[in-house]
């Protein structure tokens, strides 16, 4: 596993979501709260920001359009770039239907939109830190 | 192991999911508990004849014995005793039976601070007057932001929502004039997330059932939802431009 970066932050994010608004305030969020964030607004823009940011967590909106998140997560459980990185699917669907979908796609978790940016930022902590554990 | 007295009251998190089990005790710490740990319910049952704790959390599917059970074990032990609040923790917030089985209230995962705050401050003495009702919540998220980054920060989002949500707007009602129900579905859904990102509560509920009447194909409807959604931004609108003004003066000052 690779060590911690030598400013001690909390990690490092990649954020997908098309909307810029919500990129925005969620690397504020996350940064104030010592993570390091990187952004994406869109699916497509994925595999560069992965391998330019070696991300340790993947935080993927469901609903963008051209390519959505769950299709993406699929593509990203398989290859060989990504699939060590955890992927929290980012989205508003209801508890059930994510849980699903987390199932179908092979996404370490998810955290809805509803979700505070404790909750947040606790969620992706707790997948980083089991990243790659059975 | 001694009751600690004057210290930060101690609560148990009993769940096997090694996440799940992180994000919740990460929560309640920084919410000021210390926080016990299990791994199912027998050695939730355990933890609890050793210890006093303010609250106890039992997720309700765990292996060796659920948290059913062990809520149940645990009132037998308690017999006419101080009642430890117990938390049924459900993947759903389906399941109802938490009840019938000795527990207090049950919340789902992931759990949100809100749900949080709430159980707490119903079961557990020492958070009653955290959990007085919050004030007012209007852009929340956003005036937090201004706090925490100051103001180039706020006006700079601000400015970017005054833009953004105005566009999508228009192309909602030209999507409801074209009939097109999938474009109102989408574009609701993205004006939706900016407002839930920003804290526009109201907002961000009416968007969500145009949102809904769009993927129901039910245009009529979207077309009445449409004049609420109109009707609710432009409070935001004049919400958005008070903070602006607000927050262009305190940046003149620095």
């Amino acid at each position: 596993m690779l060590g911690k970066d030598p400013q001690m932050t909390e990690g490092k994010v990649l954020v997908v979501d098309d909307n810029e608004i919500v990129l925005e305030m969620v690397r504020m969020h996350l940064e104030d709260r010592g993570f390091q964030v990187e952004t994406a607004q869109s699916a497509f823009q994925m595999p560069q920001a992965i391998r330019d940011a070696q991300p340790d967590v993947i935080l993927l909106d469901v609903k963008m359009p051209a390519l959505r998140g769950d299709k993406a997560a699929r593509i990203l459980a398989e290859r060989s770039f990504s699939k060590h990185i955890p992927v929290v699917l980012f989205s508003d669907l209801d508890e059930a239907e994510l849980t699903t979908l987390v199932r179908e796609t092979g996404a370490a978790g998810f955290v809805r939109k509803s979700a505070d940016a404790e909750l947040l930022a606790q969620v992706l902590k707790g997948h980083m830190a089991t990243a790659g554990r059975p | 192991m001694s009751d600690p007295a004057g210290s930060r009251p101690r609560v148990l998190v009993a769940e096997d999911n090694p996440v799940s089990r992180m994000i919740l005790q990460g929560q309640l710490a920084a919410m000021g508990f210390d926080v016990d740990t299990a791994e199912n319910g027998v050695e939730a049952v355990e933890a609890s004849a050793r210890n006093r704790y303010a609250a106890i959390f039992l997720d309700c599917q765990m292996p060796e014995m659920d948290g059913f059970e062990a809520a149940r074990r645990i009132r037998v032990r308690e017999g006419d005793g101080d009642r430890t609040p117990i938390i049924a923790v459900t993947a759903t917030g389906a399941e109802d039976d938490f009840r019938a089985a000795g527990m207090d209230a049950g919340i789902s995962k992931p759990v949100s601070s809100d749900d949080l705050d709430a159980v707490l401050g119903r079961y557990v003495e020492s958070r009653r007057a955290a959990a007085e009702p919050a004030a007012a919540k209007g852009l929340f998220s956003l005036r937090r932001i201004g706090e925490r980054r100051g103001s180039a920060a706020l006006v700079r989002l601000a400015k970017l929502c005054l833009r953004q949500i105005p566009e999508r707007l228009d192309s909602l009602r030209l999507a409801v004039e074209e009939s097109n129900a999938r474009r109102v579905e989408e574009d609701a859904h993205f004006v939706k997330g900016t407002a839930r990102s920003i804290g526009a509560d109201d907002f961000a509920s009416r968007l969500d059932e145009l949102e809904r009447s769009g993927k129901a194909d039910d245009l009529e409807e979207a077309g009445s939802r449409l004049a609420a959604v109109t009707d609710e931004y432009e409070r935001l609108e004049r919400d958005l431009r008070a903070l602006l003004a607000e927050h262009e003066d305190a940046g003149d000052g620095k």
